[in-house]
């Protein structure tokens, strides 16, 4: 979908239609842009700026605060609609999807015709717009849907990936970074024609077991499946992180955000069945310095308390350098959740009160029932990470 | 500017083929034309789903909320 997060704000309010407007997340004074109209990137708005440097861009610029819930809904909605088209939808990010029409080309009159339906719909539904690319593989797929933006449509039959890729620049594949590209063109590498006929031994110098796949990038090869959201693997970990309005120095006001997370983490753990053994503590400080540090017990744990002990020893570990920017908890080496009852009297008190809280929540929504402690901290809206997903253990709500 | 209300109001509507559409509200003694739905979009709420309308009366922009469970409207904002 086509600056997905402007454009809902946009159809939700008529005084911005056609106005430039910037997206900015959280609404404290450190936030960044996350999505730019059109009409604010005609003026060099761009997604990561601070508001003072859109704002110098262009003069008339206007903010709107995240509705994550507005943009995590429309999503699971479209991707109801596209399911309508062929059981094998893959959630790429909150605006992206990878459809796997080959059974439905029959059913539905061809690709173009899907990529018609689906606009259709997306337009008459949600008022909005989308690019699509239709091709042999997800990327090409990719890379056709972001060669003609907005409401754009491209079609590279297979036939014509050799003459399509020759000329295109390394950088315009999805996975191809800055920095892959800058040391590809060191190797006199700058189009995907040229990256398709490199020497593999060359290339497996200078990447690693990564050279060869880059060589099938440039061919336009790839094998890779579209994996429908019913069949996403099990996540290796599961966290949350929380980027703070102030820096914060005090220990006691770190905990009670450490408990947050541990809350935030151990819901979402228990929801998928999982229990695991290693937790994780990211601190971020005051002048960025990003760090984690990790602590694994014996047997896999699971409840907010145990998860927040374990987090609360490494955060007593690290003497702080300066103020802290960003915490973040998370929980790995993931396994299913214990079946064994507690043998201790106080264990199990424990099991029934985590048993008890995650029913009143799950009934009336989360944090209903909190920690006294979490009281004082208020509401956080939270940013939509990129591994969001509208379902399964990667769903967050907001 | 957005100023948060999460009022309780009386809403005329009209509930057709699955859908529900708001057409008036009463607020704060005035009636309200719904002039244009703008957005629908959803909000769970622990099992509770929660719809939300983005509606217009042509100057302002009104976010409502309404709770099938409970049969309960809310104007939650005004722009």
């Amino acid at each position: 979908m086509n600056a997905f997060f402007a454009s809902v704000e946009q159809r939700c309010n008529p005084k911005l239609r056609g106005r430039p407007v910037a997206v900015i997340g959280g609404g404290g004074t450190r936030t960044v842009v996350t999505t730019a109209s059109y009409e604010a990137r005609a003026w060099g708005v761009k997604t990561g700026m601070t508001m003072v440097e859109a704002r110098r861009q262009c003069p008339e610029l206007i903010f709107v605060p995240a509705n994550n819930r507005r943009y995590t809904d429309t999503c699971a909605r479209f991707v109801a609609l596209c399911s309508e088209f062929t059981p094998l939808v893959e959630v790429f990010s909150i605006d992206e999807v990878f459809l796997d029409i080959t059974a439905s080309l029959r059913l539905f009159g061809g690709g173009r015709r899907i990529v018609q339906n689906i606009k259709q719909r997306l337009a008459a539904q949600f008022g909005l717009t989308c690019s699509a690319g239709i091709a042999p593989n997800k990327l090409l797929a990719k890379l056709a849907s972001d060669l003609e933006k907005p409401d754009g449509f491209v079609e590279i039959p297979p036939d014509k990936v050799p003459a399509f890729m020759e000329q295109l620049p390394v950088g315009s594949l999805c996975g191809i970074g800055s920095h892959t590209e800058r040391k590809l063109a060191l190797l006199g590498i700058t189009t995907c024609g040229e990256l398709g006929r490199a020497d593999p031994v060359l290339l497996r110098k200078h990447f690693g077991i990564v050279g060869e796949q880059l060589i099938r990038m440039g061919r336009g090869e790839d094998d890779s499946p579209v994996v429908p959201l019913d069949q996403t693997p099990d996540p290796k970990s599961i966290g949350h992180s929380m980027t703070f309005d102030k820096d914060i120095s005090c220990r006691q006001t770190l905990e009670f955000h450490l408990l947050r997370l541990s809350e935030m983490v151990g819901r979402r753990v228990r929801h998928a069945g999982f229990a695991g053994r290693t937790v994780a503590l990211t601190v971020r400080y005051a002048d960025f310095t990003t760090f984690t540090r990790r602590r694994s017990v014996a047997t896999p744990i699971y409840t907010t308390r145990d998860i927040y002990c374990v987090a609360k020893t490494i955060l007593a570990s690290i003497r702080l350098q300066c103020a802290v920017r960003l915490l973040g908890v998370s929980l790995s080496c993931l396994t299913g959740c214990p079946k064994q009852l507690e043998l201790l009297p106080e264990r199990q008190r424990q099991q029934a009160l985590t048993r008890a809280l995650d029913e009143v929540n799950s009934r009336y929504g989360d944090f209903t029932v909190a920690f006294g402690s979490l009281l004082e901290l208020g509401e956080h809206s939270g940013v939509i990470s990129p591994g969001w997903r509208p379902g399964g253990a990667r769903k967050i709500s907001f | 500017m957005v100023v948060v209300l999460h009022e309780p109001i009386r809403v005329g509507a009209v509930f057709s083929h699955g859908t529900v559409v708001p057409r008036w509200f009463l607020y704060r003694g005035r009636k309200i034309p719904v002039k244009e739905v703008t957005y629908t979009w959803t909000e769970q709420q622990g099992r509770a789903v929660l719809l939300h309308f983005s509606v217009s009366d042509g100057v302002n922009l009104y976010d409502l909320s309404f709770l099938p469970e409970r049969l309960v409207w809310n104007v939650e904002a005004v722009d």
